[in-house]
């Protein structure tokens, strides 16, 4: 298949699903908000590795936040409900709470499923704190040094999916990565999915395992262009110097769909020599993205 | 279509109407709703004797006319919406638990007492004990939203264990009175003796107040459960100056006569003069 002059593979990205919350920051100014979010997003690009996976998913204005103060909306995923629950209580306690000026709201009030935030962080107050219901939902006052931590008692979860992905090849290095610089920002227009990797993009995308057995994952040899003659199986062509992925988790199937469509045009319109997706054989996750279907324009 | 009730003239003397909420009513058709019992006085009558009827019972529902010997309308309301174009007697609301009442003139004694859940919206001012504990009992409203445009008279927020009362006004002594918990609002200030024995809970005041001996200063800051509060009270439509969102408030921790874990924040008064 072909998107203007870019190949396009007639395959799919296999997606897992995942538990997700929407943390909204707020702070006394866009610039700490930010920092609380970085802070919490932080070291969380694979569960593989890092027990969760989480990103900026775009900054609020005052008008778009509880507290009408400017903010952050951030993103949070793990495989299991209670691995989410404990991070997220890891993460908004030791990212978000120390922050200066920051509050902490939920993104998905409306969702059914909720897992304990402030109810669990109270507990730091050491008997101090109080709480207040507003509009029906309860938040913890909890003393702090520069005056008080305000938190919601509890998150919306929602079930997510995890590992949408797009793969982008280039003809060299720089090229590759313009095209996946560009399809990282398209993604990241789409509401509701963040793209856990630095800058959006992976270099050191993984198989399954390894030829020693001790990894649960390993470097992809298949795509690696310096592994072209040495790997058992190669995807690289000879006139490809640099892949690169885009690795995007999202609160629906829609939503990761509609971030991959974002992306691969945007990839196409950067001039990316290819762009394929990984799976695995379509027996391990339940949501297939099949790039065939994403060759229409996004809306 | 909206059932109306209007008053076809003063009452003779006052007037029992608990049976008037829309909860109770919804699914009664005019003419038995004409035909309900309701007291006036010490002699029962019929509601059709009181009021003109029109359309039948549902989710919304409008009482018209001067209410101020009509009591109780509302009381222990679980669910619609209940407008009252008029003043009203006392115990509007009382023991509410759901939906919404508007009164579109004052209100009297009372006025959601022992409040559990729902929105109760005076336009005008409330008279004493609203949002309190009956006397003789411990704990006044648990639950729920009272907003009053006007003033509001003696020990508002008596006995108040839980949910958010706001005046627009100011409100008169004994605010607050043995408060267990909640929040209590006045943006014209309380009168004498705020937060007496207030043990837990929150008296807020952007005008004047007199600190009781037992209270102590603990800070200036600005508290950012109270400006979602004030956020919350300009959603529901009372009118919160922009500045209150920004500014800074005096904290002080009370009453140390009981848990000390209360607290009244008072707008700075450099901030009152902006």
């Amino acid at each position: 298949m072909r998107l203007r002059d870019t190949e396009v593979v007639d395959t799919f990205a296999e997606a897992f699903p995942m538990h997700g919350a929407r943390i909204v920051i707020t702070a006394d100014s866009e610039a700490w908000a930010l920092e609380a979010a970085r802070s919490a997003t932080g070291f969380a690009t694979s569960v593989i590795g890092c027990k969760c996976e989480a990103g900026l998913e775009r900054a609020l204005t005052p008008e778009q936040t509880p507290d009408a103060r400017p903010g952050v909306s951030i993103l949070l995923f793990a495989m299991r409900l209670d691995d989410l629950a404990k991070r997220v209580v890891e993460r908004v306690g030791q990212c978000v709470m120390t922050c200066p000026t920051t509050a902490c709201f939920d993104g998905l009030p409306t969702a059914a499923g909720r897992v304990p935030c402030g109810a669990t962080l109270r507990h730091f107050a050491d008997g101090f704190q109080a709480s207040k219901v507003v509009a029906g939902r309860r938040y913890w006052r909890i003393p702090v040094m520069d005056g008080e931590f305000l938190v919601e008692e509890s998150l919306g979860i929602v079930e997510g999916v995890g590992g949408g992905n797009l793969i982008l090849s280039g003809a060299d290095a720089p090229a590759a990565l313009a095209c996946a610089q560009a399809a990282a920002a398209a993604c990241r227009t789409v509401p509701g999915v963040v793209l856990p990797f630095p800058g959006g993009i992976v270099r050191s995308g993984s198989k399954v395992g390894s030829r020693r057995g001790r990894l649960p994952a390993s470097t992809n040899d298949a795509l690696a262009p310096t592994l072209r003659v040495q790997a058992p199986r190669t995807l690289v062509g000879a006139d490809t110097g640099s892949v690169l992925e885009i690795v995007i988790d999202g609160l629906s199937f829609e939503a990761v769909q509609a971030a991959m469509r974002a992306g691969l045009h945007a990839a196409a319109d950067a001039g990316a020599q290819q762009v394929t997706a990984g799976n695995y054989g379509g027996d391990l996750g339940p949501f297939h993205l099949h790039l065939r279907d994403l060759l229409d324009r996004p809306a | 279509m909206t059932l109306v009730l209007t008053l076809r003239e003063e009452p003779g003397a006052r007037v029992d109407a608990a049976a008037l909420r829309p909860d109770a009513l919804a699914g009664l058709r005019a003419e038995a709703i004409r035909r309900l019992a309701i007291t006036v006085g010490r002699r029962p009558a019929a509601v059709g004797d009181l009021f003109a009827v029109s359309g039948d019972g549902g989710p919304d529902m409008r009482v018209e006319g001067d209410l101020r010997r009509v009591d109780r309308l509302g009381e222990g309301m679980a669910d619609g919406r209940l407008e009252l174009d008029g003043p009203a007697g006392d115990h509007v609301g009382a023991r509410m638990s759901g939906g919404t009442i508007v009164a579109r003139g004052d209100v009297g004694a009372y006025a959601g007492a022992e409040l559990r859940g729902g929105l109760l919206h005076v336009r005008g001012d409330a008279g004493e004990g609203l949002a309190a504990a009956y006397p003789g009992t411990r704990a006044g409203m648990r639950g729920g939203e009272v907003l009053v445009e006007g003033n509001a008279g003696d020990e508002a927020g008596a006995g108040m264990r839980r949910g958010l009362v706001a005046v627009g006004g100011a409100v008169g002594a004994g605010a607050g009175l043995r408060m267990l918990a909640g929040t209590l609002i006045a943006l014209g200030g309380f009168g004498p003796e705020a937060g007496i024995c207030l043990r837990r809970g929150t008296l807020v005041s952007a005008g004047a107040v007199e600190i009781p001996s037992t209270y102590a200063f603990a800070c200036r800051y600005r508290p950012p459960a109270l400006r979602l509060q004030l956020l919350r009270l300009a959603e529901l439509g009372l009118g919160v100056d922009e500045r209150l969102l920004h500014a800074t408030w005096s904290r002080w921790s009370g009453d140390r006569l009981e848990l000390a874990r209360g607290e009244i924040l008072v707008l700075e008064n450099d901030e009152r003069r902006r």
